[in-house]
């Protein structure tokens, strides 16, 4: 009796003419994904069928799946070949315990003898024979058993369904460059976006020698965690070191942070376009700190053509930390290291700034010159996916 | 490369990394074994720690256990040494191989207390005082503090400890201590004293804990019973030999290279009070060790500091992580020093290789990058 485990696809289904592209870079995800394992990889029917896997490995190989976002749900399943017999015979061998169960048959092969609702219900009542502690559930059970009877002579057995991450497969959706701070809130601006099937690199700015060198390679470790969900990308280092001392030497000090991001915002696209990306992603969040007004979102966002997404921009402090948790940054982001945006903190920032007196101060800047000199530091680093 | 950070770890001398890899490539047998190479491994390994009992000027039936680190042989210590239902008292100073260990004792639900340091950074003897009595079972405070240099005189204060409570265990840490000042064992009342390998040009990976005749810590590693079953676990060997090789070299030479470290000190700080205003020296520079100095400098964050000398090839170190949501150093904290002060320090450390000619250009570049923090007013 073999153990295959089943993939399913969700919002590609919905797809029309163009179903074939997202299904081809979907699958390139799942064999980038699993590029260390031996497996068969088959499509039957809108569902993917890995077998041939080493016995004993699909907590594994399901934990790898569950995170390629494009997936909806996946199930460990046992293969029988299409038998009344043999399938009732599976069945009294399924131990649950004392949980609550129900039977759903799929038979998508018209030509096995009983029908679906009356299938379920023998095999439902076999299952209870041999587990007289299980009860049936049919509104809310613990367990969905899965009876998938296909066209190809095959049925599959599972016992449990696993939710994968969803949303459109890594690169279905152009690029996007994510402004990555070292903080809880940017990993999971860019993870959102990954989930919408971006291909996010990543742009990072250290203010050596007034932050630690520990607070790249801090960075360098969040981008790998982060490419468990992401895949493989560009994260792109550049000191901003040179920028912050001419500001703090030229500028009113209170407008030191308004002023830094909207260098960091024109920095960011001009990498952007040379990378081919073709928008910037940040952790921002209305109001959270004073560089996240309205006022400050507007005076930094004036300086760029490109779009720029801001996935967490309604979300509280605590959704995006539940979210970080789940996807692993969490640990890595709260290191005591500092980023380049906690050095030469004005006491009292602009929290609402306005434009003519941001204007003001920018014209003491060489801006063009700043942004080159930035992008020559320009270190770009090859993240590649962590298995 | 000028590498004043001696305190954190030093480099191997290279008669050190010859006898490793003898000891890794020809002299390799287990000393447990049974044939003649292996015994004569053991036997080296013996002669190794009476080689160390000299260098610690202690008596010949006292005994040494090689282990992994220092931090091993302060868990050693205070786990094993620590009696059910007494007592433990450690300093507030204490490196934290010492201060977190008693702080698992602690949260274990042991009674610790901790003794308060001086401004100076000596162990406070009113409040050491105030605290001892014959329910302390261990007591544990260091020779020289990693952080300032400050020395403790462990005869006077052991002395005092056993007069008071003779049954207390005295417990020293001296891995700043070692083959730099003389302890003299013998002539005191320490129980226990830890030393390392790394801190004296030996390798990393060996640390050592004397103890008195007779003293048997419980251990905390079961298995072969080596080490007296005291540490179970085949010897470092090559390490244990490294160590060794390098404590010989460092107490042969110990008071030459004394006076000539407290030169170094002394030149450096003449030339920096020149170049550079708005220092202090936590602790006393007259009464320290002159191989540890603590600075710390006004109005600057001692880690950017260090960040810049880190671009010029200087390497020191700060005790103080420069971080916005947590600023301290529970050392410098324990001595009363403000949050500037604590921001704004940085640790030198030298070893005898380096030279005059290295403090001058030190000197000269903190003063630059001083200058140039105050300048940005960062």
């Amino acid at each position: 009796m073999e153990t295959v485990i089943i993939m399913r696809y969700g919002e590609i289904f919905l797809k029309g003419d163009n179903k074939w592209y997202f299904e081809k870079i979907l699958i390139q995800n799942i064999k980038s994904a699993l590029k260390q394992k031996n497996y068969k990889l088959e499509k039957i029917a809108g569902r993917y069928i890995l077998s041939n896997y080493q016995p004993g490995t699909e907590k594994e190989l399901v934990s790898i799946i569950s995170k390629i976002f494009g997936l909806h749900s996946a199930s460990v399943a046992v293969k029988l070949e299409t038998d009344e017999m043999k399938i009732k015979d599976y069945c009294s061998t399924i131990k649950i315990g004392e949980k609550s169960f129900k039977v759903i048959t799929n038979r998508a092969d018209k030509t096995f003898p009983i029908k679906s609702m009356p299938f379920s219900s023998i095999l439902g009542a076999i299952i209870l024979e041999n587990n007289p502690k299980a009860t049936v559930n049919v509104k809310n059970p613990d367990l969905e058993i899965m009876v998938d009877i296909r066209e190809d002579g095959n049925t599959y057995v599972s016992t449990e369904t696993i939710e994968c991450a969803g949303g459109m497969p890594v690169s279905s959706a152009g690029k996007g460059l994510l402004l990555l701070s070292g903080g809880i809130d940017s990993p999971v601006a860019g993870w959102f976006m990954s989930h919408r099937g971006m291909h996010v690199n990543a742009l990072h700015f250290h203010s050596f020698p007034y932050t630690s060198l520990l607070a790249k390679e801090k960075v360098i470790r969040l981008a790998q965690q982060m490419s468990v969900y992401g895949g493989d990308f560009k994260l792109h280092i550049i000191s901003f070191t040179k920028a912050q001392e001419e500001i703090n030497k030229k500028c009113n000090k209170n407008f030191m942070v308004i002023l830094m991001r909207r260098l960091m915002m024109r920095i960011a696209e001009k990498l952007a376009h040379k990378i081919d990306a073709k928008a910037i992603i940040t952790g921002e969040s209305l109001g959270q700190v004073a560089s996240q007004t309205i006022e400050s979102i507007n005076a930094t966002n004036a300086v760029v053509n490109i779009p720029v997404f801001r996935p967490l921009i309604g979300f509280d402090k605590n959704d995006t930390i539940n979210i970080s948790k789940k996807i692993g940054t969490y640990d890595i982001s709260i290191e005591p290291y500092e980023d380049c945006c906690t050095v030469f903190l004005p006491k009292n920032p602009v929290t609402r700034p306005k434009i003519k007196d941001v204007l003001d101060e920018e014209s003491k800047l060489d801006i063009e010159k700043l942004v080159n000199e930035a992008l020559e530091t320009d270190e770009v680093i090859d993240i590649i996916k962590k298995e | 490369m000028i590498y004043f950070d001696n305190a954190s770890t030093t480099k191997v001398y290279p008669e050190v990394a010859e006898i490793i890899t003898k000891y890794n490539v020809e002299k390799f047998f287990n000393p447990s074994s049974l044939y003649l190479p292996a015994i004569n491994v053991k036997k080296d390994l013996l002669n190794a720690k009476e080689e160390i009992k000299k260098c610690l000027g202690a008596n010949q039936q006292s005994q040494i256990i090689f282990l992994s680190s220092a931090t091993e042989a302060n868990n050693l210590a205070l786990f094993g040494l620590c009696k059910k239902g007494k007592k433990i008292l450690v300093s507030q100073g204490e490196h934290a191989s010492v201060f977190n260990t008693a702080n698992e004792l602690l949260n274990l639900g042991f009674d610790v207390d901790f003794i308060k340091i001086k401004s100076d950074g000596k162990l406070d003897i009113d409040d050491l005082k105030s605290k001892i009595n014959n329910d302390v079972g261990l007591i544990s405070f260091m020779n020289v503090s990693n952080e300032t240099g400050a020395i403790n005189n462990i005869k006077e204060i052991s002395n005092l400890i056993k007069t008071i409570s003779p049954e207390t265990i005295i417990h020293c840490d001296g891995v700043q201590a070692f083959c730099k000042i003389y302890p003299d064992l013998k002539n005191t009342n320490v129980d226990a004293y830890t030393i390392s390998s790394h801190k004296i040009h030996g390798p990393k990976g060996v640390g050592a804990l004397w103890l008195k005749p007779n003293l048997k810590p419980k251990p905390q590693i079961w298995g072969g019973g080596q080490e007296n079953g005291l540490r179970s676990g085949t010897e470092n060997t090559a390490g244990i030999m490294g160590f060794v090789t390098a404590a010989k070299k460092m107490f042969e030479n110990m008071k030459n290279n004394y006076i000539y470290i407290e030169n170094l000190r002394k030149n450096f700080i003449e030339l920096l009070k020149i170049k550079c205003n708005d220092w202090e020296i936590n602790g006393s520079a007259d009464e320290n060790l002159p191989h540890i100095l603590s600075i710390s400098f006004k109005g600057i964050k001692g880690e950017t500091l260090l960040h810049m000398l880190e671009e010029k090839e200087i390497f020191v170190s700060t005790g103080s992580a420069c971080n916005s949501k947590h600023i301290g150093n529970r050392v410098l904290q324990s001595m009363g020093k403000l949050k500037t002060q604590m921001e704004g320090n940085i640790r030198i450390s030298f070893s005898e290789t380096n030279t005059l000619k290295e403090t001058e250009i030190v000197v000269e570049e903190i003063s630059k990058c001083v200058h140039k923090l105050r300048e940005l007013n960062y």
